[in-house]
């Protein structure tokens, strides 16, 4: 047994103590790193000795860089096709899950979550390959079928690799949003729905009225993750394309915008410009997003 | 009314397993690639027959030294040496080749030499008698290395074994390979060294791991602290916590960098493990589980005298496990798959995670699919066998937040 | 398992992580990295370089004993990110390092001085070495500073890469073609109007993409991205014509040029005759004699066709540079292993036979490696032949924003392309019709250039340094 005084002193103490790594960490390795990078964007870099203070010119170059137009606009297509083509393929999966009929439930999850578990670095090996033209398996497969010339260079054709990259991230993202459908779906009071049996209701009503609304946190939550998420799309893009950005640019994100100005052209001070104003659009879009949600839950 | 299950039945599993098999298909194509032939990836889709499944790409992955087939350039020019050092007054690494082929095996070397036509039997068959020689430790002596310009890693082993030390059969093999690619370059592909596999996957294990294990710790006491105690501090913290978490990382990356390097960290796995100490997401989400505790529990425990971190370990803890567990794999998952920061830290091929090593085959090897195919394959295994058998703790864990909060 | 997971007071999961880390810092533990603290570290990217470079190290060892070097080889996206990195906070930089040629620009930038490079210049004039090598081949590691108006050398040129078109013999002589009649890129592409079957057989390998082909092009024409003044000439006449030659040869109805990829697939194009011709670099005959072995003594090369008669009839593609940081205490001992590495003739004839490259230094090209007769080239003396070109490479000027132009050119021309497939000239358009079409593609070509290459100078206006 602790003496009383010491039982007092860790007593009061105690959460400080407990939250110390944390602020300390915290302290070192993001707040200083973010402040320096907000005084970074003040300036032209260009080597460790090279700066020269510009105020806010970056930001004037920024908003007139079509570079960086063909990379919002890149990121934003990206987004609303994957967010929204999501939606519907692991909503229908986790519902075609959570039917009482199917057995090896668990083999079924585990066989659509899987390619999540890859991680973004992986897939992009196995799809660069997937995708190669002639060799790789998507074009053997749409050949043998008659719908695509075997040849087709899915990463090296500007309008295809915007399809590839959301096919890519489609795979591997819809079971891990289905896993959450999933669970919204069976934590579905079962009340509910026998009150819309005895009301009358038929299976579609049932979905429409019961089902959805009790899935709708769930799945806010779900778009909401998928959008910054999106927004921050930079390995399968990159590593897919062979560290570059595509045909024309076609797979130019904001991020890869920025680490291609700040870590391969050196200019960080340009890099923290783009950093912080992708921030500053997760933000806004996210706020949107909430907000949007939450007006419709009051009617 | 069996009837109506089982026409509801049919579909539900056929639209399940048609949605499972594309969802499949792409793995199964990854196994299949690892397996086949470097010359039969274009014949076959998927899996080849089973006569034809081979393991030269995990062989070649980990540079094998042995030869395979493909990295024979020329097999009447390769039998026409063999039978040249077999000649009289010959010597050499080729004689010392030579004289350990078996009767069969001269003969055929004589008979492709003179034809220039050779199946796949006998390609085989040669390869083995090859492979055997290379892999024995007394096939060359000393005087057979001298004057041959050997590459910077043989002749190290070739200074190593001069000097009397014990060679593993894998040196041994290297060794022995690497005289014969200088003695017959025509004949004898340049072995693709491999890459060191073994440590990339340790590697990866040990950061992941230790990366997780650390900010599960720092963030679940955080996070108890959060969600359990009035302090001063607290609003300001969950404030900028909060505000902090929209801001993507790459925004820090560089005056990060210049942090750790100043900080000697550079270089190393510290550099990977140290900023990643605590995670901000866990301290929000063990708070978020943490607040469940009713505080009496926590008050009587205080009664009965048990210090605040007692209360942690054996009260907030045990309640949590769901959570933890759910982020101790995500989290193990996420740096396992880690490549932007570890690309900027690392320099030294010896401290490369999978990710990094694999980026590294890319550019060089993008075209021996079969090779690539089979390091991507090897390194999502961990995390996938993992999750197999954590399965019902991740999930559970990872809903708990989303449903309820 | 359940049970030891409830003991620990983390949990399951938490358990097994525990295990494995402990697993594996046990084994790195007892596997310790041994780190060298070379004299000398050189960084190269190439491994075919890499593996000629631990060749040659230990002899330079021994002549300078109690030197070590140590040769890294890393991933060439990586060598420029990381020496970048290294530069920007003085990180351990590498004391040599080899840079390629499209990347050794952009690490020109600001004063001189604050190059991480040092100026060769001196030791090259005292070596007289701006004679004895290709002096064409220092244009591309040359810096250009505007505020002093020097010129500053960065880079010892590894090699020339003089470009041919490798063709495949046994068709043309099935097709009675002979390579003496191709003297010019009008004879050629009559020749391939000829023997192009669309989706069967292709005469040459441009690519819609840029990259090799169109560059190689642009320079064999004196064109490029940049003059000597670091100033940006992507849209200048030379490019606009060298861009309208280009594209119907790559898309459009009468199109004579496919780019089949890299790897397994163009070892089949070229063993299945679906490219007739390709463009070749020195470098570029080791990967057929590697990757084609079949295709032994039915292959052989041309020089490229010239542009007018009596024209240059090469061009270049690729190169690297060595390049010896600021950060290297011992200078001297760097550029005595620079010459080892770069200048010494039968290092340079050894490697000649083994990769197919032709050293940038002239001295070399006399010694009997390079001029043997190659069976695979159908007895072709390949290497005299390079050497015959190598005097007329074409200089390629460089800038810091050398990446950023090279990428818009290939948009540029992959638009170009793709706007004349769909909208181009074709056979059987009236007279009139085809006038208007092709105006139309003049002038588009010529927008797009120049929409290319006002975005490098605002980049380059951006530049306060």
């Amino acid at each position: 047994m602790i003496g009383q005084r010491l039982f007092r002193w860790q007593h009061r103490y105690a959460p400080y103590l407990f939250t110390a790594p944390f602020v300390v960490t915290f302290a070192v390795f993001a707040l200083y790193p973010m402040v320096k990078s907000l005084v970074l964007a003040l300036f032209i870099t260009s080597g460790p000795k090279s700066q020269v203070f510009v105020g806010l010119e970056n930001f004037a170059f920024l908003f007139t860089d079509p570079s960086f137009f063909k990379a919002v606009q890149n990121t934003a297509i990206f987004t609303f096709f994957s967010v929204f083509l999501q939606l519907p393929v692991s909503l229908g999966l986790a519902i075609l899950l959570n039917s009482k009929l199917v057995r090896l439930r668990n083999l079924f999850r585990f066989g659509f979550f899987s390619p999540y578990l890859m991680g973004q670095v992986f897939v992009a090996v196995l799809f660069s390959v997937i995708f190669a033209p002639r060799l790789g398996l998507l074009n053997q497969v749409l050949s043998r079928m008659a719908l695509a010339a075997s040849n087709t260079d899915w990463l090296g054709t500007a309008g295809l690799v915007m399809p590839a990259l959301v096919l890519t991230s489609l795979w591997m993202y819809a079971g891990f949003n289905m896993v959450y459908f999933l669970a919204a779906l069976q934590a579905v009071d079962r009340d509910l729905y026998d009150a819309a049996a005895v009301d009358g209701a038929n299976a579609f009503q049932r979905f429409w009225h019961v089902t959805m609304p009790s899935i709708k946190p769930v799945a806010v939550f779900v778009v909401v993750l998928s959008t910054i998420g999106s927004f921050q799309l930079f390995e399968l893009p990159y590593l897919m394309l062979q560290n570059t950005s595509g045909p024309e640019q076609a797979g130019l994100t904001v991020v890869m915008y920025l680490y291609q100005k700040g870590f391969e052209s050196g200019d960080l001070g340009y890099a923290s410009v783009v950093g912080w104003t992708l921030a500053l659009g997760v933000l806004v879009i996210s706020l949107v997003q909430m907000r949007l949600a939450g007006t419709w839950r009051k009617d | 009314m069996a009837r109506r299950r089982l026409g509801i039945q049919i579909p539900l599993y056929a639209a399940l397993g048609v949605a499972l098999v594309l969802f499949l298909a792409p793995v199964v194509w990854l196994v299949a690639c690892t397996v086949k032939d470097p010359d039969d990836l274009f014949h076959y889709t998927f899996f080849p027959p089973l006569g034809h499944l081979s393991t030269e790409n995990f062989r070649k992955l980990v540079g094998s030294p042995y030869l395979g087939a493909s990295e024979v350039r020329d097999w009447k020019a390769l039998a026409a040496r063999l039978v040249e050092a077999g000649g009289p007054g010959a010597s050499g690494p080729g004689r010392k080749v030579w004289d350990r082929l078996g009767p069969a095996e001269r003969d055929l070397c004589g008979r492709v030499a003179a034809t220039g036509a050779i199946d796949p039997a006998g390609q085989a068959q040669l390869l083995d008698a090859l492979n055997a020689a290379v892999a024995r430790a007394d096939l060359l002596a000393k005087e057979d290395l001298a004057g041959l310009a050997l590459a910077g890693d043989i002749q190290a082993l070739a200074a190593r074994a001069a000097a009397g030390a014990g060679l593993a059969p894998a040196e041994v093999a290297l060794l022995n390979r690497g005289v014969l690619e200088v003695v017959w370059p025509g004949e004898i592909a340049q072995g693709f060294r491999g890459i060191p596999f073994g440590r990339y996957m340790v590697n990866s294990l040990f950061v992941a791991g230790a990366t997780v294990l650390i900010q599960m710790f720092f963030s679940s006491l955080g996070g108890f602290a959060l969600a359990k105690y009035h302090f001063r501090f607290k609003a300001a913290i969950m404030i900028v916590m909060l505000g902090t978490m929209m801001i993507p990382g790459q925004v820090m990356l560089a005056p990060l960098y210049e942090l750790i390097y100043r900080m000697g960290l550079a270089d190393s796995h510290a550099g990977l493990i140290v900023p990643a100490m605590v995670s901000v997401f866990g301290m929000f989400l063990f708070r978020q589980s943490m607040l469940q505790i009713p505080d009496e529990l926590l008050e009587a425990g205080r009664m009965d005298g048990c210090t605040e971190f007692g209360l942690y370990w054996n009260l907030a803890l045990p309640v949590s496990r769901p959570m933890i567990g759910a982020f101790c794999l995500a989290g193990f998952m996420g740096n396992w798959n880690a490549f932007l920061w570890p690309q900027i830290i690392l320099h030294s091929a010896d401290l490369f995670t999978l990710p990094i090593g694999l980026n590294q085959m890319v550019g060089t090897y993008s075209q021996q699919y079969g090779i690539m195919m089979a390091g991507t394959l090897l390194a999502i295994l961990p995390v996938m066998v993992l999750f197999l058998i954590l399965q019902r703790e991740f999930i559970a864990g990872l809903t708990a937040g989303a449903v309820k909060g | 398992m359940d049970r030891l997971g409830d003991w620990f007071p983390f949990g399951k999961a938490p358990l097994i992580i525990l295990l494995l880390t402990v697993f594996a810092a046990g084994w790195l533990a007892l596997h310790p990295v041994g780190r060298t603290e070379a004299d000398l570290r050189l960084w190269t990217f190439a491994d075919i370089h890499y593996y000629a470079y631990l060749k040659a190290v230990p002899s330079f060892e021994a002549a300078h004993p109690g030197t070590t070097v140590d040769v890294q080889f890393v991933h060439a996206t990586a060598v420029t990110s990381r020496l970048r990195a290294a530069f920007w906070n003085d990180l351990d930089v590498p004391e040599m390092v080899e840079v390629e040629i499209s990347s050794a620009g952009s690490f020109f930038r600001g004063p001189a001085e604050e190059v991480g490079f040092i100026d060769l210049t001196p030791r090259l004039q005292a070596e007289g070495l701006l004679d004895r090598m290709v002096k064409a081949r220092f244009a591309p590691y040359t810096y250009h500073d505007r505020r002093t108006g020097r010129d500053y050398i960065f880079g010892l040129p590894h090699d020339v890469h003089p470009v041919c078109l490798a063709y495949r013999r046994d068709i043309f002589e099935a097709e009675g073609v002979r390579v003496e009649d191709i003297q010019t890129w009008d004879d050629f592409v009559r020749i391939g109007r000829r023997l192009t079957i669309p989706d069967k057989r292709y005469m040459a390998d441009f690519s819609d993409k840029a990259g090799g082909g169109f560059e190689a092009a642009l320079y064999q024409r004196d064109g490029g991205y940049f003059d000597s003044g670091g100033n940006c000439i992507m849209d200048d006449p030379t490019a606009i014509e060298t861009l309208l030659w280009y594209v119907p040869l790559v898309a459009g109805p009468e199109r004579i040029a496919d780019d089949p990829g890299w790897g397994q697939a163009w070892s089949k194009a070229i063993e299945d005759g679906y490219l007739i011709t390709w463009t070749c670099p020195d470098w570029r005959s080791k990967s057929a004699e590697t990757q084609v072995p079949r295709m032994a003594g039915k292959m052989a090369l041309m020089p490229l066709p010239a542009v007018r008669p009596g024209g240059r009839r090469t061009s270049s593609w690729g190169g690297t540079m060595l390049g010896i940081t600021q950060k290297c205490r011992d200078q001297d001992l760097a550029w005595q292993l620079a010459r080892h590495l770069y200048l010494d003739p039968k290092e340079l004839a050894a490697r000649f036979r083994e990769l197919n490259i032709l050293p940038a230094l002239k001295d070399a090209w006399t010694h009997e490696a390079i001029n043997e007769p190659r069976p695979y080239w159908s007895g072709q003396r390949i290497g005299t032949l390079y050497a015959q070109l190598a005097e007329d490479v074409p200089p390629q000027y460089t800038s810091p924003y050398i990446e950023f132009a090279k990428s818009k050119m290939a948009d540029v021309v992959s638009a170009v392309a793709a706007w004349y497939d769909a909208n181009g000239p074709r056979p059987d358009d009236a007279p009139d019709v085809a006038a208007r079409k092709r105006a139309e593609f003049e002038r588009v070509a010529a927008a797009r250039l120049r929409e290319g290459a006002d975005e490098v100078r605002r980049l380059m206006r951006r530049n306060p340094f």
